[in-house]
């Protein structure tokens, strides 16, 4: 059994499991950083997927552990994904500062991921692996209808307040 | 190797506008390599219709249309369309099978507002009707329209240019 997180989201939440096993480093890392709270984005090539970007003090560059978790995506997996400076470009860099130093994020899939989308194209995601990270560190294991609900209404209303924080037992 | 987007433009025009953003473009009808989606589409305007920022395909906008608006396969431009062009989708009822998708029927608009984009769903690419493509106005309007991933979605005006 892993350790359990729970996401906050206007009102309603939903827990997740982490993979403790699996990516240990990983997960304390994160574990170190909850609470964590900000602004949460819908993704627009990845499909149903929002995005929590970790800034100032939470701000983690972690290198790749595990087994390589693209490819691999199904609902309710939530990834650590970081994308080194640099390799992204237009407005969506101005979402935030830190995003020019680089992309640090949750990806948290609340439905279907992207099939055979361009981000499963994307260069950077063969050869030098610590330019580009994606670690699977967690799934949800409740995810009520009216949490997906509110993930998915990111896309009609914009931006909404996520918060992520530990599951003490 | 034909380019749909690079048509010489054969007189017809329409205005893309986000009212509440104050901006607006115009684009050609292509009217040569998609009659009947030209003509279909022209037929409808004016249109009021909210748009809605996509999520599997990149830097573009979609604006759902009444699901009766089904035009045939035409000038279809799968993977790489170019900033401005303007494009109509539609998915029948179970095109996918499973839930959500197999159930929901579609008829929209695309708009491609910028570079590194390709229509696709759920299950990768998908064929759109290429129809018109914005001349000018693109820049303002592709800074309203990503400002949709930030901001939601905005009504969307499309008006003949007479």
């Amino acid at each position: 059994m892993g350790r359990k997180i729970v996401f906050e989201l206007n009102g309603t939440r939903a827990v997740a499991e982490m993979h403790d096993e699996e990516v240990p480093k990983t997960c304390d890392a994160i574990w170190d950083i909850l609470p964590v709270e900000g602004m949460s984005i819908h993704a627009n090539w990845a499909g149903r997927e929002i995005m929590l970007h970790l800034e100032g003090d939470k701000y983690l560059q972690l290198p790749p552990e595990g087994k390589k978790s693209h490819g691999g995506l199904a609902p309710g997996d939530i990834n650590f994904f970081f994308r080194a400076p640099g390799l992204a470009r237009g407005k969506q860099a101005a979402y935030s500062e830190q995003m020019r130093r680089g992309l640090s994020e949750f990806a948290i899939f609340y439905g279907d991921p992207a099939g055979g989308g361009l981000a499963a194209q994307d260069p950077t995601r063969r050869g030098d692996t610590s330019r580009f990270v994606s670690t699977k560190f967690a799934h949800f294991i409740d995810s009520p209808p009216e949490f997906l609900k509110k993930c998915e209404e990111i896309r009609h209303k914009g931006l909404q307040k996520l918060v992520v924080k530990r599951l003490e037992s | 190797m034909p380019n749909a987007a690079s048509a010489e433009p054969t007189g017809r025009r329409i205005r893309i506008s986000l009212p509440a953003e104050g901006v607006s473009a115009i684009a050609d009808l292509v009217e040569d390599d998609a009659p009947n989606t030209s003509a279909a589409i022209w037929d409808l305007l004016p249109l009021r219709i909210r748009a809605i920022h996509d999520i599997w395909s990149g830097h573009l906008v979609l604006a759902h249309l009444d699901n009766k608006v089904q035009i045939d396969p035409e000038n279809v431009l799968t993977y790489i369309p170019v900033p401005g062009d303007i494009f109509y989708y539609y998915r029948p009822a179970r095109y996918f099978s499973g839930s959500p998708y197999g159930r929901s029927e579609s008829a929209e608009l695309g708009i491609v507002y910028a570079r590194d984009t390709r229509p696709q769903g759920p299950r990768g690419p998908e064929a759109v009707n290429l129809f018109a493509n914005i001349s000018t106005g693109l820049e303002d309007l592709a800074r309203a329209c990503e400002d949709m991933i930030y901001s939601g979605q905005k009504e969307l005006l499309i008006e003949r240019v007479d």
